[in-house]
């Protein structure tokens, strides 16, 4: 899979970077950032895949996650391929990343 | 709504008499305790208020974005806040209440309000006083060390804020509400939580952070797990707060969370 799919996500106001993984948490494409090792990005993959996981325990059925920090945020989303992981700043402009991540889901799904 | 300026700000500067109190006179129908707690930790105000409702009196001290303390007579911590979030009218001002040597509260603002919303459910029902006092609250945000500036408000500014500029906390009791430690001992399951909360709450919170940990992100203070009706929102302030519920009820959460 190519990390392309991911690009418009790039475009959106306060987005960092992004990167989808298998259901079982395994990386299958990314557009992060340098700054980001890829060992890292895999070991937060493979935790995001097991966090979603458990929280089907919780909830059935569960769509996503999303984790707030100091300055940043992770969203993830469920797909049929696995999972749509998109890292923001703190107020990243929601309403365009919503539009952008319905696009590249598409294509991710095609 | 503009930040205000915290109340130790107004002790330095009415250190000189020519300088008039800052801050204005609000008056907010049918405003809640709850509202006003909100309010002060978004502001990070610093400062003690009392509150008083037919002849009863507590305080609040609010410091660094959070409700630090509270006493009602000899109650104090989150029992006093209970009691108080249950009187249905008076008055809340800034005074001179000695500051508490320690805190009695170890929970953020949005944990505070959940616990103390669900001990409020479980209260029994008042003594009916007749007609409901609905008087007006009024919190005065005014030099507290300038006595004439508290009597004398009348003359101030007033203004309305909308309903919608704070979130109607009384949403908060729909939810179900588990607390825990850091170490997963749990405190209270509230609203028909079940230990299924509390283990969702700890094992999320404990995941979030390994993954901000692998990214270099540091602490994960929030998460929320969506589902397609109801959502798990999991709080990590001086405990772990974890509230399911339905996601229209959370959408208020999320958002002071910047989660929404």
């Amino acid at each position: 899979m190519s990390a392309s799919a991911l690009r418009p996500l790039r475009d959106v106001p306060g987005v960092i970077g992004s990167f989808t993984c298998g259901a079982l948490g395994e990386l299958l494409a990314c557009d992060m950032p340098e700054r980001f090792a890829r060992a890292a990005i895999e070991t937060a993959a493979a935790r995001l895949g097991n966090l979603l996981q458990s929280s089907d325990e919780a909830l059935s059925e569960a769509r996503g996650i999303a984790l707030s920090f100091a300055e940043h945020q992770l969203h993830a989303r469920r797909y049929a391929g696995g999972l749509l992981c998109v890292l923001t700043e703190k107020n990243p402009d929601r309403e365009k990343m919503e539009s952008a991540s319905r696009g590249v889901l598409a294509a991710l799904e095609a | 709504m503009a930040a205000l300026p915290n109340l130790h700000e107004f002790d330095a500067a009415s250190s000189a008499d020519d300088v008039a109190p800052e801050g204005f006179a609000i008056r907010l129908p049918s405003a809640q305790l709850g509202d006003l707690i909100q309010i002060n930790c978004l502001n990070r105000v610093r400062g003690a208020f009392r509150v008083s409702s037919e002849g009863r009196q507590g305080h609040l001290f609010f410091e660094g974005g959070q409700l630090i303390h509270a006493d009602f007579g000899a109650v104090t911590g989150l029992d006093a806040v209970v009691q108080m979030l249950g009187w249905r009218g008076g008055a809340i001002e800034p005074c001179h209440a000695p500051w508490p040597p320690e805190s009695s509260i170890d929970m953020g603002a949005d944990a505070l309000l959940l616990c103390a919303a669900q001990r409020l459910d479980e209260m029994p029902l008042r003594p009916s006083h007749g007609a409901e006092d609905l008087t007006t609250k009024v919190v005065r945000r005014v030099a507290i060390t300038d006595q004439a500036g508290l009597d004398g408000a009348a003359g101030e500014p007033e203004i309305e804020l909308r309903p919608s500029v704070v979130p109607a906390y009384a949403q908060l009791r729909q939810l179900q509400v588990a607390q825990l430690t850091f170490d997963g001992v749990v405190r209270q399951l509230k609203s028909g939580a079940t230990l299924d909360l509390a283990d969702t709450g700890f094992f999320s919170q404990r995941m979030a952070a390994s993954i901000g940990e692998a990214l270099g992100l540091g602490d994960c203070h929030a998460v929320f797990l969506d589902g397609p009706v109801e959502g798990v929102v999991v709080i990590k302030g001086r405990s772990v707060v974890a509230t399911r519920g339905n996601k229209a009820d959370l959408a208020f959460i999320l958002s002071r969370l910047g989660l929404a």
